[in-house]
Protein backbone atom coordinates (compact mmCIF):
# COMPACT_ATOMS: atom_id res chain seq x y z
CA UNK A 1 0.00 0.00 0.00
CA UNK A 2 1.19 3.47 -0.75
CA UNK A 3 0.01 6.99 -0.12
CA UNK A 4 0.12 9.74 -2.71
CA UNK A 5 0.34 13.37 -1.56
CA UNK A 6 0.10 16.38 -3.78
CA UNK A 7 2.91 18.75 -2.90
CA UNK A 8 2.24 21.54 -5.35
CA UNK A 9 0.61 22.11 -8.70
CA UNK A 10 3.50 20.40 -10.38
CA UNK A 11 4.66 17.72 -7.99
CA UNK A 12 3.24 14.79 -6.18
CA UNK A 13 4.91 12.24 -3.99
CA UNK A 14 4.18 8.60 -3.46
CA UNK A 15 5.31 7.03 -0.21
CA UNK A 16 4.76 3.74 1.55
CA UNK A 17 2.37 3.57 4.49
CA UNK A 18 5.32 3.34 6.82
CA UNK A 19 6.86 6.53 5.49
CA UNK A 20 3.47 8.24 5.61
CA UNK A 21 3.29 7.46 9.31
CA UNK A 22 6.76 8.95 9.84
CA UNK A 23 5.79 12.08 7.95
CA UNK A 24 2.60 12.46 10.01
CA UNK A 25 4.57 12.05 13.21
CA UNK A 26 7.01 14.70 12.06
CA UNK A 27 4.10 17.03 11.22
CA UNK A 28 2.93 16.74 14.80
CA UNK A 29 6.33 17.97 15.96
CA UNK A 30 6.88 20.74 13.43
CA UNK A 31 3.32 22.01 13.42
CA UNK A 32 2.91 21.73 9.65
CA UNK A 33 -0.73 21.29 8.72
CA UNK A 34 -0.23 19.79 5.27
CA UNK A 35 2.17 16.99 4.44
CA UNK A 36 2.97 18.72 1.16
CA UNK A 37 4.37 21.78 2.93
CA UNK A 38 6.62 19.68 5.13
CA UNK A 39 7.72 17.34 2.34
CA UNK A 40 8.53 20.27 0.09
CA UNK A 41 10.77 21.62 2.78
CA UNK A 42 12.48 18.26 3.28
CA UNK A 43 12.91 17.57 -0.40
CA UNK A 44 14.42 20.98 -1.01
CA UNK A 45 16.80 20.44 1.84
CA UNK A 46 17.71 16.81 1.41
CA UNK A 47 16.53 15.75 -1.99
CA UNK A 48 15.09 12.28 -2.07
CA UNK A 49 17.14 11.13 0.86
CA UNK A 50 14.59 11.93 3.52
CA UNK A 51 16.00 9.42 5.95
CA UNK A 52 18.16 11.95 7.75
CA UNK A 53 15.18 14.15 8.40
CA UNK A 54 13.05 11.66 10.20
CA UNK A 55 14.49 11.80 13.69
CA UNK A 56 17.20 9.30 12.91
CA UNK A 57 14.87 6.71 11.43
CA UNK A 58 16.65 5.25 8.41
CA UNK A 59 14.23 4.59 5.63
CA UNK A 60 14.92 2.55 2.53
CA UNK A 61 15.24 5.01 -0.31
CA UNK A 62 13.00 2.85 -2.46
CA UNK A 63 10.16 3.66 -0.06
CA UNK A 64 10.12 7.22 -1.29
CA UNK A 65 9.38 8.16 -4.83
CA UNK A 66 9.12 11.76 -5.86
CA UNK A 67 7.74 12.12 -9.33
CA UNK A 68 6.63 14.98 -11.52
CA UNK A 69 2.93 15.39 -11.91
CA UNK A 70 1.65 13.79 -15.07
CA UNK A 71 -0.08 17.06 -15.85
CA UNK A 72 2.92 19.32 -15.95
CA UNK A 73 6.46 18.07 -16.07
CA UNK A 74 9.01 20.25 -14.35
CA UNK A 75 12.34 19.34 -12.81
CA UNK A 76 12.17 18.34 -9.19
CA UNK A 77 13.65 21.10 -7.02
CA UNK A 78 16.46 19.31 -5.25
CA UNK A 79 18.90 20.84 -2.78
CA UNK A 80 17.63 24.37 -3.25
CA UNK A 81 18.20 26.03 0.10
CA UNK A 82 15.52 28.41 1.27
CA UNK A 83 16.56 31.54 3.14
CA UNK A 84 14.85 30.76 6.40
CA UNK A 85 13.21 27.38 6.06
CA UNK A 86 16.06 25.05 5.30
CA UNK A 87 16.73 24.10 8.89
CA UNK A 88 14.09 22.96 11.34
CA UNK A 89 14.74 24.06 14.89
CA UNK A 90 12.77 23.97 18.09
CA UNK A 91 11.75 27.54 17.29
CA UNK A 92 9.64 26.18 14.43
CA UNK A 93 7.45 24.16 16.79
CA UNK A 94 4.17 25.89 17.55
CA UNK A 95 3.75 26.35 21.33
CA UNK A 96 0.40 24.54 21.16
CA UNK A 97 2.05 21.53 19.52
CA UNK A 98 4.71 21.56 22.21
CA UNK A 99 2.02 21.68 24.89
CA UNK A 100 0.22 18.68 23.42
CA UNK A 101 3.49 16.77 23.42
CA UNK A 102 4.20 17.50 27.09
CA UNK A 103 4.19 14.60 29.49
CA UNK A 104 2.56 15.39 32.81
CA UNK A 105 3.04 11.98 34.38
CA UNK A 106 4.26 12.28 37.95
CA UNK B 1 -14.34 86.14 45.11
CA UNK B 2 -12.26 84.51 42.41
CA UNK B 3 -9.58 82.03 43.28
CA UNK B 4 -6.58 81.43 41.11
CA UNK B 5 -4.51 78.31 41.36
CA UNK B 6 -1.88 80.26 43.24
CA UNK B 7 -4.34 81.54 45.88
CA UNK B 8 -5.83 78.12 46.78
CA UNK B 9 -3.98 76.31 49.57
CA UNK B 10 -2.07 73.25 48.34
CA UNK B 11 -3.97 70.98 50.73
CA UNK B 12 -7.25 72.02 49.11
CA UNK B 13 -5.89 71.39 45.65
CA UNK B 14 -4.61 67.93 46.48
CA UNK B 15 -7.80 66.85 48.24
CA UNK B 16 -10.04 68.04 45.41
CA UNK B 17 -12.48 65.43 44.18
CA UNK B 18 -12.11 64.18 40.66
CA UNK B 19 -13.57 61.54 38.45
CA UNK B 20 -11.88 58.21 38.95
CA UNK B 21 -11.37 55.36 36.51
CA UNK B 22 -11.99 51.95 38.05
CA UNK B 23 -11.70 48.49 36.51
CA UNK B 24 -14.05 45.89 37.99
CA UNK B 25 -14.70 42.21 37.40
CA UNK B 26 -17.57 40.41 39.07
CA UNK B 27 -16.99 36.72 39.45
CA UNK B 28 -18.74 33.96 41.33
CA UNK B 29 -15.45 33.24 43.07
CA UNK B 30 -13.59 36.53 43.45
CA UNK B 31 -14.53 40.19 43.14
CA UNK B 32 -11.68 42.13 41.55
CA UNK B 33 -11.03 45.82 41.29
CA UNK B 34 -8.08 47.83 40.03
CA UNK B 35 -7.45 51.56 39.92
CA UNK B 36 -4.67 54.06 40.57
CA UNK B 37 -4.37 52.76 44.15
CA UNK B 38 -3.75 49.17 43.08
CA UNK B 39 -5.64 45.88 42.95
CA UNK B 40 -8.21 44.54 45.37
CA UNK B 41 -9.39 40.92 45.42
CA UNK B 42 -12.23 39.77 47.66
CA UNK B 43 -13.53 36.21 47.92
CA UNK B 44 -17.10 36.49 46.63
CA UNK B 45 -19.00 34.70 49.39
CA UNK B 46 -20.75 36.57 52.19
CA UNK B 47 -22.58 36.07 55.48
CA UNK B 48 -25.37 38.35 56.71
CA UNK B 49 -25.37 39.95 60.17
CA UNK B 50 -21.89 38.86 61.25
CA UNK B 51 -21.02 38.81 64.92
CA UNK B 52 -19.15 41.64 66.63
CA UNK B 53 -16.07 39.45 66.57
CA UNK B 54 -15.87 39.47 62.80
CA UNK B 55 -12.32 40.51 61.93
CA UNK B 56 -12.53 42.90 59.01
CA UNK B 57 -10.00 44.38 56.65
CA UNK B 58 -9.97 45.54 53.05
CA UNK B 59 -10.21 41.99 51.70
CA UNK B 60 -12.74 40.90 54.33
CA UNK B 61 -15.08 43.90 54.59
CA UNK B 62 -18.44 44.31 56.28
CA UNK B 63 -20.63 46.18 53.82
CA UNK B 64 -24.02 47.83 54.33
CA UNK B 65 -25.56 48.86 51.03
CA UNK B 66 -28.52 51.24 51.10
CA UNK B 67 -30.38 49.86 54.06
CA UNK B 68 -29.60 46.18 53.45
CA UNK B 69 -28.44 43.97 56.28
CA UNK B 70 -24.71 44.05 56.95
CA UNK B 71 -22.80 41.52 54.87
CA UNK B 72 -19.38 40.21 55.68
CA UNK B 73 -17.45 39.32 52.54
CA UNK B 74 -14.13 37.60 51.97
CA UNK B 75 -11.99 34.53 52.42
CA UNK B 76 -12.60 34.31 56.19
CA UNK B 77 -16.32 34.02 55.61
CA UNK B 78 -15.85 31.46 52.86
CA UNK B 79 -14.05 29.13 55.29
CA UNK B 80 -17.40 28.51 56.97
CA UNK B 81 -21.10 28.54 56.17
CA UNK B 82 -21.69 31.34 53.67
CA UNK B 83 -23.86 32.54 50.79
CA UNK B 84 -22.29 31.94 47.41
CA UNK B 85 -22.97 34.03 44.32
CA UNK B 86 -22.80 30.99 42.09
CA UNK B 87 -26.57 30.47 41.86
CA UNK B 88 -27.22 34.06 40.71
CA UNK B 89 -26.34 35.82 37.48
CA UNK B 90 -23.42 38.22 37.41
CA UNK B 91 -25.78 40.96 36.26
CA UNK B 92 -27.95 40.40 39.32
CA UNK B 93 -25.01 40.54 41.72
CA UNK B 94 -23.02 43.27 39.93
CA UNK B 95 -24.20 46.25 41.99
CA UNK B 96 -23.79 44.67 45.43
CA UNK B 97 -20.46 43.14 44.45
CA UNK B 98 -19.17 46.48 43.23
CA UNK B 99 -20.36 48.12 46.46
CA UNK B 100 -18.23 45.62 48.38
CA UNK B 101 -15.20 46.81 46.42
CA UNK B 102 -15.62 50.55 47.05
CA UNK B 103 -12.76 52.39 48.72
CA UNK B 104 -13.00 55.24 51.26
CA UNK B 105 -11.22 57.41 48.69
CA UNK B 106 -14.19 56.92 46.33
CA UNK B 107 -16.32 59.05 48.63
CA UNK B 108 -17.71 62.08 46.84
CA UNK B 109 -16.36 61.04 43.47
CA UNK B 110 -17.85 60.19 40.11
CA UNK B 111 -16.60 56.82 38.95
CA UNK B 112 -16.12 55.61 35.41
CA UNK B 113 -16.14 51.84 35.60
CA UNK B 114 -14.62 49.43 33.10
CA UNK B 115 -16.60 46.27 33.70
CA UNK B 116 -15.35 43.01 32.20
CA UNK B 117 -17.68 40.14 31.41
CA UNK B 118 -17.44 37.08 29.17
CA UNK B 119 -21.03 37.23 27.87
CA UNK B 120 -21.22 39.75 25.03
CA UNK B 121 -25.05 40.00 24.84
CA UNK B 122 -25.15 40.78 28.58
CA UNK B 123 -22.79 43.76 28.42
CA UNK B 124 -25.60 46.30 28.05
CA UNK B 125 -27.44 44.86 31.07
CA UNK B 126 -24.20 45.06 33.04
CA UNK B 127 -23.94 48.77 32.26
CA UNK B 128 -27.46 49.40 33.54
CA UNK B 129 -26.88 47.33 36.68
CA UNK B 130 -23.74 49.21 37.72
CA UNK B 131 -24.73 52.79 36.93
CA UNK B 132 -26.15 55.11 39.55
CA UNK B 133 -25.65 56.42 43.07
CA UNK B 134 -24.05 54.30 45.81
CA UNK B 135 -24.54 54.89 49.53
CA UNK B 136 -22.45 52.37 51.37
CA UNK B 137 -21.02 51.87 54.83
CA UNK B 138 -17.92 49.73 54.44
CA UNK B 139 -15.96 48.71 57.51
CA UNK B 140 -17.69 51.57 59.33
CA UNK B 141 -16.77 54.22 56.76
CA UNK B 142 -19.49 56.04 54.83
CA UNK B 143 -18.90 56.14 51.11
CA UNK B 144 -21.16 58.03 48.73
CA UNK B 145 -20.30 58.03 45.07
CA UNK B 146 -21.84 57.77 41.65
CA UNK B 147 -21.02 55.50 38.76
CA UNK B 148 -21.61 57.91 35.91
CA UNK B 149 -20.37 55.77 33.07
CA UNK B 150 -19.79 52.07 32.52
CA UNK B 151 -17.49 50.83 29.79
CA UNK B 152 -18.47 47.19 29.44
CA UNK B 153 -15.75 45.12 27.82
CA UNK B 154 -15.11 41.52 26.99
CA UNK B 155 -13.09 39.47 29.41
CA UNK B 156 -9.93 38.35 27.73
CA UNK B 157 -9.02 41.76 26.35
CA UNK B 158 -7.58 42.85 29.68
CA UNK B 159 -5.43 39.75 30.05
CA UNK B 160 -4.31 40.13 26.46
CA UNK B 161 -3.18 43.66 27.21
CA UNK B 162 -1.31 42.46 30.31
CA UNK B 163 0.65 39.99 28.22
CA UNK B 164 1.01 42.22 25.17
CA UNK B 165 4.65 43.15 25.70
CA UNK B 166 5.65 39.50 25.57
CA UNK B 167 3.62 38.46 22.53
CA UNK B 168 5.16 37.70 19.16
CA UNK B 169 3.51 38.95 15.99
CA UNK B 170 0.63 36.64 15.15
CA UNK B 171 -2.52 35.15 16.58
CA UNK B 172 -3.07 34.27 20.23
CA UNK B 173 -4.90 31.59 22.12
CA UNK B 174 -5.63 32.97 25.58
CA UNK B 175 -6.92 30.77 28.38
CA UNK B 176 -8.20 32.31 31.61
CA UNK B 177 -8.36 29.60 34.25
CA UNK B 178 -10.72 30.75 36.95
CA UNK B 179 -11.98 28.91 40.01
CA UNK B 180 -15.44 27.97 38.72
CA UNK B 181 -14.97 28.27 34.98
CA UNK B 182 -12.34 28.94 32.38
CA UNK B 183 -12.63 31.08 29.29
CA UNK B 184 -10.88 30.34 26.05
CA UNK B 185 -10.32 33.22 23.65
CA UNK B 186 -8.87 33.31 20.17
CA UNK B 187 -7.39 36.63 19.12
CA UNK B 188 -6.15 37.57 15.67
CA UNK B 189 -2.87 39.36 15.11
CA UNK B 190 -4.48 42.71 15.96
CA UNK B 191 -5.76 41.51 19.34
CA UNK B 192 -9.38 41.32 18.23
CA UNK B 193 -11.41 38.47 19.71
CA UNK B 194 -12.54 36.23 16.87
CA UNK B 195 -13.97 33.37 18.94
CA UNK B 196 -14.25 32.22 22.50
CA UNK B 197 -16.40 30.54 25.09
CA UNK B 198 -16.54 29.70 28.80
CA UNK B 199 -15.66 26.12 29.76
CA UNK B 200 -16.93 24.84 33.10
CA UNK B 201 -14.91 21.64 32.88
CA UNK B 202 -11.59 23.47 33.19
CA UNK B 203 -12.33 25.48 36.35
CA UNK B 204 -9.93 24.94 39.25
CA UNK B 205 -12.88 23.68 41.31
CA UNK B 206 -12.52 20.42 39.38
CA UNK B 207 -8.99 20.03 40.70
CA UNK B 208 -10.18 20.86 44.21
CA UNK B 209 -12.97 18.26 44.04
CA UNK B 210 -10.59 15.61 42.75
CA UNK B 211 -8.27 16.24 45.69
CA UNK B 212 -11.22 16.14 48.09
CA UNK B 213 -12.08 12.69 46.75
CA UNK B 214 -8.58 11.36 47.33
CA UNK B 215 -8.88 8.57 49.93
CA UNK B 216 -5.95 9.86 52.01
CA UNK B 217 -7.15 13.45 52.00
CA UNK B 218 -10.67 12.35 52.80
CA UNK B 219 -9.53 10.17 55.68
CA UNK B 220 -7.50 12.98 57.21
CA UNK B 221 -9.76 15.96 56.65
CA UNK B 222 -13.40 14.91 56.57
CA UNK B 223 -15.71 15.90 59.40
CA UNK B 224 -18.19 13.65 61.26
CA UNK B 225 -20.66 13.88 58.39
CA UNK B 226 -18.02 12.73 55.91
CA UNK B 227 -17.73 16.17 54.33
CA UNK B 228 -14.43 17.61 53.17
CA UNK B 229 -14.24 21.41 53.23
CA UNK B 230 -13.54 22.47 49.64
CA UNK B 231 -12.64 26.01 50.71
CA UNK B 232 -9.95 24.65 52.98
CA UNK B 233 -8.50 22.64 50.10
CA UNK B 234 -8.66 25.67 47.81
CA UNK B 235 -6.68 27.74 50.28
CA UNK B 236 -4.27 24.91 51.01
CA UNK B 237 -3.44 24.67 47.30
CA UNK B 238 -1.62 27.98 47.72
CA UNK B 239 0.13 26.77 50.86
CA UNK B 240 2.48 24.05 52.04
CA UNK B 241 0.10 22.07 54.20
CA UNK B 242 -3.49 20.93 54.55
CA UNK B 243 -4.57 20.36 58.13
CA UNK B 244 -2.66 17.42 59.53
CA UNK B 245 -1.44 16.21 56.14
CA UNK B 246 2.34 16.45 56.19
CA UNK B 247 4.03 18.93 53.86
CA UNK B 248 5.65 16.11 51.85
CA UNK B 249 2.38 14.23 51.42
CA UNK B 250 0.52 17.40 50.53
CA UNK B 251 3.07 18.26 47.84
CA UNK B 252 2.73 14.75 46.42
CA UNK B 253 -1.08 14.98 46.41
CA UNK B 254 -0.98 18.38 44.71
CA UNK B 255 1.48 17.17 42.08
CA UNK B 256 -0.54 14.02 41.38
CA UNK B 257 -3.88 15.77 40.89
CA UNK B 258 -2.41 18.76 39.08
CA UNK B 259 -0.92 16.24 36.67
CA UNK B 260 -4.35 14.63 36.16
CA UNK B 261 -5.92 18.05 35.69
CA UNK B 262 -3.32 19.05 33.10
CA UNK B 263 -3.80 15.83 31.17
CA UNK B 264 -7.53 16.54 31.06
CA UNK B 265 -6.74 20.11 30.02
CA UNK B 266 -4.50 18.78 27.23
CA UNK B 267 -7.17 16.33 26.12
CA UNK B 268 -9.84 18.99 26.03
CA UNK B 269 -7.74 21.33 23.91
CA UNK B 270 -6.66 18.49 21.62
CA UNK B 271 -10.22 17.40 20.92
CA UNK B 272 -11.99 20.78 20.93
CA UNK B 273 -9.47 23.36 19.78
CA UNK B 274 -6.64 21.53 18.02
CA UNK B 275 -6.57 23.89 15.06
CA UNK B 276 -6.43 27.10 17.10
CA UNK B 277 -4.00 25.54 19.54
CA UNK B 278 -1.53 24.46 16.88
CA UNK B 279 -1.87 27.48 14.64
CA UNK B 280 -1.63 30.17 17.31
CA UNK B 281 1.70 31.98 17.52
CA UNK B 282 1.17 32.78 21.20
CA UNK B 283 -0.35 30.84 24.07
CA UNK B 284 -1.33 32.84 27.12
CA UNK B 285 -2.40 31.25 30.38
CA UNK B 286 -3.85 33.56 33.01
CA UNK B 287 -6.29 33.72 35.91
CA UNK B 288 -5.86 32.30 39.39
CA UNK B 289 -5.53 28.81 37.94
CA UNK B 290 -2.49 29.90 35.94
CA UNK B 291 -0.73 31.05 39.10
CA UNK B 292 -1.55 27.79 40.83
CA UNK B 293 -0.69 25.37 38.03
CA UNK B 294 2.49 27.11 36.92
CA UNK B 295 3.75 26.98 40.51
CA UNK B 296 3.06 23.23 40.73
CA UNK B 297 4.18 22.43 37.17
CA UNK B 298 6.90 24.95 36.14
CA UNK B 299 7.32 23.54 32.64
CA UNK B 300 4.04 25.14 31.64
CA UNK B 301 5.96 28.39 31.35
CA UNK B 302 7.98 26.82 28.51
CA UNK B 303 4.97 27.02 26.21
CA UNK B 304 2.58 29.47 27.87
CA UNK B 305 3.08 33.16 28.51
CA UNK B 306 1.89 33.68 32.08
CA UNK B 307 1.38 37.39 32.91
CA UNK B 308 2.68 38.73 36.20
CA UNK B 309 0.12 38.25 38.99
CA UNK B 310 -2.16 36.27 36.67
CA UNK B 311 -5.15 36.31 39.04
CA UNK B 312 -5.54 40.06 38.54
CA UNK B 313 -4.13 40.29 35.02
CA UNK B 314 -7.58 40.70 33.50
CA UNK B 315 -8.80 43.53 35.72
CA UNK B 316 -5.40 45.27 35.68
CA UNK B 317 -5.04 44.90 31.93
CA UNK B 318 -8.53 46.29 31.30
CA UNK B 319 -7.58 49.36 33.35
CA UNK B 320 -4.24 49.83 31.62
CA UNK B 321 -5.80 49.25 28.21
CA UNK B 322 -8.30 52.02 28.85
CA UNK B 323 -5.62 54.33 30.21
CA UNK B 324 -3.57 53.69 27.06
CA UNK B 325 -6.48 55.08 25.04
CA UNK B 326 -6.66 58.29 27.03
Amino acid sequence: MSVRWRMSKTLQITVTDEVAQHIKALMAVTGHERPGALINLLVRRYGQDLARCLSGDVLPTQDIKVQPSPVVSLPTPVNVPLPHEDVLTSQDIAPGTAFLAMDFET
Amino acid sequence: MTFTAQSIPLSTLTSAKYTRLVSFENSNSFLKRHDSEGSLVIAAGHRENPSVHAHTDDENPIVILEGQRPRWYGARVCQGDHVSNSHRSKIETARESFAACLRPSDDGRDLIVIASHWDKPALESLKVALQGQYKVIRNGVKIQCAVTQVIATMEGLGSYHSAKDRLKDGSTLLIELGYGTAEIWFMDETGRIVDGAPVTRLGVINLVKAIADDPTVRALTQDNSGTVNLSAISQALQQDTLGKVSAANWQAVKAKYASEFLKDFQGYLRTQHAFHLQSATNLVLTGGGAALLSSIQPKLSQVFIVPHHPQTASVRGAYERQMANV
